[in-house]
């Protein structure tokens, strides 16, 4: 009898102490998404933001007066380009929709970024989101690290749509009850062991000429496709780095099969924004370092407010060099070389002076 | 198998369940007591046993073989016939054991390092530490000690001696448990009860919530900052050491109260290893908070033995600084241990000179208001500046090289520019740490309060005692703070990939 009762002041203590867990587990959601949906994020970097009506962290959309039918430049990646960590005036989509919004064109940005989005994601998702949000100008591509063949070849075999997620009332008991992020803390565990056997398993190098002929495919399709809804695809290189033993920046991919990689999409007519170097630059001059927030790695993990910033640098001046090619293009053939000369010059000038 | 992992959760509930069928009825005949007793230590001994073998099975020789000699050497030494013999034996073949395993390859290369000397062709061996062994060392030698002193009698049953050395809650990061504590307490009924289990569980998730949210949150910080200390920014390095000093401590108490946790839910008491140390006011009263049965081994086996303030105030000193450094040495086979053993030793030392031209002043019996305000800024600054010493030392016992410890050092002072990410979470342990000794203190001061004038005089020795806050999990509203507390600490626990910092001494 002593035992049952006790049994039951259990099982109601573990009621009530989920319901009080619950104002903070929400804090923590991060897998279910809805509509609209309102978050408050403090376990990585700080933010407080509202989705867009496809799930996706795009409300302050709203703010520049435009709507989905205007999108001139979409930008496809992960979690650092979906910007969770992040208060909303702080992300690189937001800020290049601030800087183009008083241009005499102002550009409209929209970003497409999903947590876990890596290549293979990316590729899964182009066509449909190509199609879906219709840019007019320029399509960005987030990568991260030198495209294996395996990462490719997983990202032709499926495709995947953007229609937003419906969470059942089930699940988003679930979430807020924070029985979510118990158990998956508690499998974190087993996690750390599978991520150990990965470390451990001996994987096989790809061959240069698979590698080769695995990116040349992979820019003809990205070049393709962007021509066929006639936009120009921007491919956005940054990858996590770390700071060595003697301090120096340390980029974590092999540099040489990057540059290999960048040749073939230059080649192909594709633009290469590689904010790393940016990174490097902000680092040693100013001690500024694009990753990790003060409430978690200091130094790993997403991109910050000045990851962001620095992101939103390079892509500025990239798009503007092309939007001013594309300006003298326009006026005179014959004048072209001399005006892309002008804006180039100008643009160049006014950094100067920055 | 660590403490916060599943292969420990499974393995304790195993032993309980087994240690628990002695709870049954035809196992409390009085007339099967012994049978009962000898049956739950044999089941302990084994369960220690397979602790130690997850490790490596070779470690279960290592501490078998220990065993073996203090168990002899022991009953060597109470036979009274060539006793001194058999204690001699008893202290230096299990040094002899640590030497090996832990010094063997530290020496050759120090000496190797000598200018004058070649040795180079000794080499050094591929020898792994056994698990414990620093611990379990100590505990033998302070056994074979106790019986030569008369304190405790020498056991002549095999497995209680075993059990001593092996119990697998202490094992790994002590406490280091003296004879005449354990060996009692083997003599009782010691059942699985409801009652301890309720306090067991508390303790043990207070160890827990230490460790996972607070110790290991802070290391990714720590780690970060001594990987490339000249990257940050002063002040982001000063912040380091502070949380290196907040990391060490909520790591290695919460291991103990998880070994404290454990045992007491299988019916047994270990000592109590750290009593707030960071609100200590002087070196001496911080070597009596921290890792208490370290320091009063030291300071029993080995400062004593070698004459501690007997011999005179310069033979005091020296005896201080060999105890320190030997117990700098005693934390890992390198020259960075000496030197925290020598800065803390030093510290010692000129706090004992400080004593001694101050002289012992008796408390007024009715002090002014401003020598009141006085007493409570000086013991502020007594604490802060004591806070801060520690935290130094800390520096080389973290640091990867002596050169990155003065790299780190520097820095804290020039305050250099680099990287400037102040981390959020020291700050907030650190108001957890006050919180908890202000409590201490409250309460320290309501039991002063109510206390006869010999009580006081004892309270007064001891000091403010932190305590574990714990629950009458039989009342619905402890419950219902209990298991909030559990679903807090899973959701802000750290999962990285962390070991306890003190199973690698």
């Amino acid at each position: 009898m002593e035992g049952a009762r006790w049994c039951g002041k259990f099982l109601l203590a573990n009621i009530l102490a989920f319901a009080i867990f619950s104002c903070v587990s929400y804090f923590y959601v991060s897998g279910g998404r809805a509509p609209n949906a309102r978050y408050v994020r403090l376990t990585e970097g700080a933010t407080v933001l509202q989705l867009d009506a496809n799930c996706l962290n795009n409300s302050y959309y709203n703010d520049f007066c435009r709507d989905l039918s205007d999108v001139d430049v979409l930008m496809l990646g992960s979690s650092h380009i979906e910007a969770y960590q992040v208060l909303k005036n702080e992300n690189c989509a937001y800020l290049l929709n601030s800087r183009f919004a008083d241009d005499e064109k102002p550009l409209a940005f929209y970003s497409c970024g999903v947590s876990g989005c890596f290549l293979p994601g990316v590729i899964s998702r182009y066509e449909s989101a190509l199609e879906k949000f219709r840019p007019k100008n320029y399509v960005i591509i987030e990568i991260m690290s030198v495209p294996t063949v395996a990462a490719i070849n997983q990202g032709f075999s499926e495709s995947i749509t953007y229609e937003p997620r419906k969470m059942s009332l089930a699940r988003v008991f679930i979430n807020n009850t924070g029985g979510m992020w118990v158990l998956n803390n508690f499998f974190a565990v087993e996690r750390l062991f599978n991520a150990r056997a990965a470390k451990n398993a001996v994987v096989e190098e790809d061959s240069p000429e698979e590698l080769t002929e695995a990116w040349t495919h992979l820019v003809k399709f990205i070049v393709d496709t962007a021509q066929a809804n006639g936009v120009k695809p921007i491919l956005l290189c940054h990858k996590c780095a770390d700071i060595a033993k003697d301090s120096s920046f340390c980029p974590r991919f092999n540099v040489d099969d990057m540059a290999e990689f960048r040749a073939i999409c230059e080649r192909e007519g594709i633009v290469f924004v590689d904010a790393t170097e940016r990174f490097r630059e902000e680092y040693e001059k100013n001690n500024v370092w694009a990753y990790g927030f003060c409430n978690a790695g200091i130094i790993s993990g997403h991109l910050n407010r000045d990851g962001h910033r620095m992101v939103a640098d390079v892509l500025e001046e990239a798009i503007r060099k092309l939007e001013a090619e594309k300006e003298a293009g326009t006026t005179s053939a014959t004048q072209n070389s001399e005006a892309v000369e002008a804006a180039v010059d100008a643009i160049e000038e006014s950094e100067a002076k920055q | 198998m660590i403490f916060n992992s599943l292969a420990f959760a499974a393995f304790i509930l195993v032993v309980g369940c087994v240690l628990a069928i002695f709870n049954a009825k035809p196992f409390l005949q009085p007339e099967r007591e012994a049978t009962t007793a000898r049956l739950r230590h044999s089941v302990l001994l084994i369960a220690s046993y397979v602790f130690c073998g997850w490790f490596d099975w070779r470690f279960c020789l290592a501490l078998a073989a220990t065993t073996a000699v203090v168990y002899f050497c022991a009953l060597g030494v109470a036979r009274g016939k060539r006793s001194k013999l058999w204690l001699r034996l008893g202290v230096v073949l299990p040094l002899l054991a640590l030497a090996v395993f832990k010094y063997f390859n530290f020496f050759v290369s120090s000496v190797a390092s000598a200018p004058s000397l070649d040795v180079g062709a000794l080499g050094t061996l591929k020898i792994i530490l056994p698990i414990g062994i620093s611990f379990y060392v100590f505990q033998a030698i302070s056994y074979v000690v106790d019986v030569n002193r008369g304190k405790v009698e020498a056991n002549s049953d095999f497995v209680k001696v075993a059990l001593y050395l092996a119990f697998f809650p202490r094992l790994v990061s002590g406490p280091i448990v003296k004879a005449a504590y354990f060996f009692p307490q083997l003599e009782e009924k010691r059942n699985v009860g409801l009652k301890n289990l309720e306090i067991g569980v508390q303790i043990f998730m207070f160890g827990l919530f230490k460790k996972i949210v607070v110790a290991d949150r802070l290391g990714a910080f720590v780690d970060t900052v001594y990987a490339t200390p000249n990257a940050f920014h002063g002040a982001v390095v000063t912040l380091a050491v502070v949380s290196y000093a907040l990391q060490l401590y909520f790591d290695f108490s919460g291991y103990s109260d998880m070994a404290v946790g454990v045992a007491k839910g299988l019916g047994y008491d270990l000592p109590r290893n750290f009593n707030l140390p960071y609100i200590s006011r002087n070196p001496s009263e911080l070597w009596k908070r921290w890792h208490i049965s370290l320091s009063s081994w030291l300071m029993e086996y080995l400062y004593i033995p070698l004459g501690g303030n007997r011999k005179g105030k310069l033979r005091a000193h020296a005896n201080l600084m060999t105890t320190m450094t030997l117990g700098g040495l005693w934390h890992g086979a390198s020259w960075a241990f000496v030197a925290w053993g020598v800065m803390h030793g030093a510290a010692l030392c000129v706090h004992k000179v400080f004593k001694e031209a101050v002289g012992k002043r008796e408390p007024s019996a009715n002090p002014s208001a401003v020598s009141k305000a006085f007493g409570v800024v000086a013991t502020l600054a007594a604490i802060f500046g004591t806070f801060v010493w520690t935290a130094i030392c800390w520096i080389p016992f973290r640091a990867p090289t002596f050169g990155d410890a003065w790299d780190i050092f520097t820095r804290m002072f020039v305050w250099d520019d680099g990287v400037y990410r102040l981390y959020v979470w020291t700050p907030i342990y650190a108001t957890f740490l006050l919180g908890a000794s202000v409590v201490a203190y409250v309460a320290y001061r309501k039991r002063c309060a109510a206390a006869s004038p010999e009580e006081l005089e004892k309270l007064r020795k001891t000091g403010v005692d932190g305590f574990y806050p714990l629950l009458d999990l039989t009342k619905l509203s402890h419950l219902t703070l209990f298991m909030t507390f559990l679903y807090l600490m899973f959701g802000f626990a750290y999962f990285g990939d962390t070991a306890f910092v003190y199973a690698q001494f």
